[in-house]
């Protein structure tokens, strides 16, 4: 029996434990707190865990070590940047997972914009970086609508967007742009590792989708685009977050956008190579934007997202186990693009409080109704929560689960997963409820069918002409 | 026409709310000249007097704000909450009303927005991550840099806090007021995903199919009435050109006084003699009150523009009973068909013509449940 180690602790790392377990291999894992979910599929596997930090490379040796796996997959982002990969392939150990010269492609917002300036990847946007908070502020200010955020990957967080067309309302928007500044620069204040700076770009409107694939440094495997919702309140109000939900594949997205995304993806990890001389090994995630001109990568994730990971996980239609290993060994191009005929909702679950005051809302206990979670045959995967000790678990302060509903349709996905939403039962959580409903998907239908109609449009037209009255003409593309 | 109401949360925490507060207000003038806001500042709440005929450089700061426009002052304090509401019917938050729309704000910064069961609107939608914005017209979070993300349910509250948003209760939306769509609302806004121009276009096509008369020009009446107008003129085939200029953008159904109203009607609308010339003309207006407006219009169209016939089509048909939901408008004994006869009514306008939709016809062409109780003799 094949084993294989997954290293974190989420709500993705249980889908993948789960999608790896159908293969049939043993399962290990690297945890940094005990998820109930993981434990249980490590357990039913006859494997084991192991609790530690998933972002020490040490850790990782130690526990690839100890379970002689024939594959490591690294789920998280972080484990990825602190170069878990790398020390786990020294060691001769097969990992699904970027090294850490290449992760920075989602670990530095500024060096992925500069690569895809410099190698012509397709969906770019216009930026600029900033040490200085003033000179952030100018420049938002020029470009008038602008997304500003942390230079770094900072967990989705410390994002502004800010739709400063309207001129009349500088005095009170302003402000928010200049604290936006502030506070993504603020964000960075714990890493050490990187300048302390500040990304702003353009900001695009239009519908969001996520394409993730398998990297094997030549080969790409696309799975299914999946769009996820990062406002972390009902009817996409309020902070941005990790995200709220997904749904997928996504019928307002159209076969060539999906293409434009996964062409971008392979002209990243072919710039990647160019630029540091490093193959692209793992998973390599476009976050997209289908604007008004076209299809832009709003970032990258050097891994699955969460949730979109248990999207893709699910829908996938073949042996995950076998398909890791494929793109870890250079095998990818033998994999075959094989997907269930259904549509797929999530709906993650996190304490009040989340994502504005973690300590509000770390310590809630809750149960899951595992007869109301039969009924509705839905999928419940642990993301940030813990076995409480009276029983049922408490939660640690981000999203504490996360839920699947699938069906035929998106209609019956979506009220699966309402149900099952419903079987997650406590004091003080919360979700989405808007996330795949009817009026939601054809909100987003009407919003894509608006882009397109202006991108279809530009593109017959060729080149962008901008006129600047006193400087002239310019010409882009 | 029901008030404007506006609410608006800030999850950057406190700003200058103010150009927020005043230009979402003012995007709903077309709904009254008194402007009053509730800001929720480090000092509690703070009312606002706003005077929507001056943009002031003022730095108010908060975290969140409730405000109305109406003919009259409708946000009241009582005890740490502070409301905005129109119609009848109790108004507390945390709970849903009879028959009122509301939007609240407690000094502890949590802010309720409620949209009764049926007649009275209200949209909500979000600014990047930092803003939820409500009001009753989806253009005014439009003009705010919101993107709409839809209109309440029928009796739907919701509730928004620096840590969430929760939805309670609401179900599909009963009738509108129909003069929501006739004449209060904004011709770019939208009620439940319906654009008010849209349903004013299929009134337009329907009230062209009742005129017989030959004609050489339509106009119509500033402001509302040049919608329809157009759409007359499309389906009729006759030229459709501006009529009127205005001096003062007012709306003048609004008023209670007789002689406030046709002042407010001669400011707004001096004719374009060229357009009607010896020509047979037909004058679009919305609906039809005391009819003081069109007498008004067709003597200046015949006496100032030297116009050869005069007719006038009527989008709604004509208020017979004053509304008992609260909305503003003229005592029974100032409906003019309250009193007389059609033919009557035609002559005491000075019209050639009068064409208005039966309340059979325009709750055919209308499309959308509405409350016609304002059509229909007491």
């Amino acid at each position: 029996m094949d084993r294989v180690l997954v290293i974190g602790d989420g709500a993705r790392e249980h889908a993948l434990a789960w999608g790896l377990a159908r293969s049939g291999v043993r399962l290990y894992a690297l945890m940094g707190h005990l998820n109930p979910g993981v434990a249980q599929l490590v357990r039913e596997s006859g494997g084991s865990y192991r609790l530690g930090s998933p972002n020490s490379a040490a850790e990782a040796v130690k526990a690839a070590e100890e379970f002689s796996p024939d594959l490591v997959v690294v789920g998280p982002e972080e484990p990825l940047f602190a170069g878990v990969s790398d020390a786990l392939r020294e060691r001769g150990f097969i990992t699904l997972g970027a090294s850490s010269r290449v992760a920075i492609i989602e670990q530095r917002k500024d060096v992925a914009r500069g690569l895809q300036w410099k190698y012509g990847v397709p969906g770019r946007l216009v930026y600029g970086v900033f040490a200085d908070v003033a000179e952030a502020y100018s420049f938002a200010k020029a470009l008038g609508s602008v997304a500003i955020k942390p230079v770094r990957q900072a967990g989705g967080k410390g994002v502004r967007v800010v739709y400063g067309e309207a001129k009349y309302l500088d005095s009170a928007l302003d402000e928010v742009v200049a604290r936006g500044a502030q506070e993504a620069k603020a964000q960075l204040a714990s890493y050490g590792d990187v300048p302390q700076a500040v990304l702003v770009e353009e900001a695009v409107w239009g519908v969001e989708y996520t394409v993730q694939a398998l990297v094997d440094g030549e080969s790409v495997f696309a799975f299914l685009p999946v769009q996820d919702n990062p406002h972390a309140y009902e009817l996409g109000l309020g902070p941005e977050c990790g995200g709220m939900g997904t749904v997928s594949p996504l019928p307002f997205i159209e076969e060539g956008e999906f293409h434009t995304a996964v062409e971008a993806i392979k002209a990243t990890a072919e710039a990647v190579r160019r630029e540091f001389g490093v193959e692209y090994v793992g998973v390599l995630s476009g976050q997209m934007m289908l604007t008004a001109m076209g299809p832009v990568v709003i970032e990258y994730y050097s891994r699955f997202g969460d949730p979109e990971a248990l999207n893709a996980v699910y829908l996938y239609d073949g042996d995950l186990y076998d398909l890791f290993l494929k793109a870890a060994t250079k095998k990818l191009h033998k994999a075959e693009r094989r997907f269930k005929a259904e549509y797929t909702v999530v709906k993650a679950i996190a304490p009040l409080g989340y994502p504005l005051d973690r300590r509000l809302a770390a310590g809630r206990v809750f149960h899951v109704d595992w007869d109301a979670v039969r009924r509705a045959g839905c999928l419940v995967f642990f993301g940030s929560a813990e076995p409480a000790e009276g029983g049922g678990y408490k939660t640690l302060g981000s999203r504490a689960v996360e839920i699947l509903g699938a069906g035929a349709t998106p209609e019956e996905a979506y009220e699966r997963a309402e149900r099952c939403a419903a079987a997650v039962k406590g004091e003080g959580l919360f979700y989405r409820s808007d996330i795949g409903s009817p009026e939601y998907m054809a909100a987003m239908k009407r919003k894509a069918e608006q882009v397109r109609a202006v991108y279809k449009w530009r593109g017959e037209r060729g080149e962008r002409l901008v006129w600047e009255p006193g400087k002239g003409l310019i010409r882009f593309g | 026409m029901s008030a404007g109401l506006l609410a608006i949360y800030s999850f950057a925490g406190e700003i200058n709310l103010y150009p927020l507060v005043y230009y979402g207000l003012r995007a709903m003038a077309n709904r009254g000249e008194v402007a009053v806001a509730y800001l929720l500042g480090h000092r509690g709440l703070e009312r606002l007097e706003v005077d929507l005929s001056r943009e002031e450089p003022r730095d108010v700061r908060g975290v969140a704000a409730v405000g109305c426009v109406y003919t009259e002052d409708c946000c009241r304090v009582e005890g740490d909450v502070a409301y905005c509401a129109f119609g009848r019917g109790e108004v507390k938050p945390e709970a849903p009303s009879e028959a009122a729309a509301y939007v609240a704000l407690t000094a502890d910064g949590v802010l309720y927005a409620y949209r009764p069961p049926r007649l009275w609107h209200l949209a909500v939608g979000a600014h990047g991550f930092d803003f939820a914005l409500i009001a009753t017209e989806t253009a005014a979070i439009e003009v705010l840099g919101g993107e709409v993300r839809r209109s309440l349910r029928g009796g739907e509250l919701l509730k928004i806090s620096r840590l969430g948003v929760v939805s309670t209760g609401g179900e599909q939306a009963g009738e509108v007021c129909a003069m929501e769509y006739v004449y209060s609302s904004r011709l770019d806004s939208e009620i439940d995903g319906v654009e008010v121009a849209e349903v004013r276009a299929r009134l337009g096509e329907a009230l062209a199919a009742k005129v017989k008369n030959s004609l050489d020009v339509i106009v119509g009446v500033p402001d509302t009435g040049l919608y329809y107008a157009a759409w007359v003129a499309e389906k009729l085939g006759v030229r459709h050109v501006p009529g009127f200029v205005s001096t003062v953008r007012k709306r003048s159904a609004l008023l209670d006084d007789v002689r406030d109203r046709v002042s407010a009607i001669q400011l707004k609308a001096n004719v374009v003699k060229h357009a009607a010339r010896g020509m047979r003309v037909l004058v679009i207006d919305d609906s039809l009150i005391s009819g003081l407006t069109l007498r008004h219009i067709a003597q200046l169209l015949r006496l100032r523009a030297g116009a050869k016939e005069v007719h006038a089509a009527v989008a709604a048909p004509p208020l017979r009973s004053q509304c008992p939901y609260g909305v503003k408008m003229p005592p029974d004994s100032h409906m003019v068909f309250n009193h007389l006869e059609q033919d009557t009514v035609t002559k005491a306008l000075e019209l050639d013509g009068l064409y208005y939709l039966t309340l059979e016809e325009f709750q055919r062409a209308i499309g959308v449940r509405v409350c016609t109780l304002c059509f229909k003799r007491r």
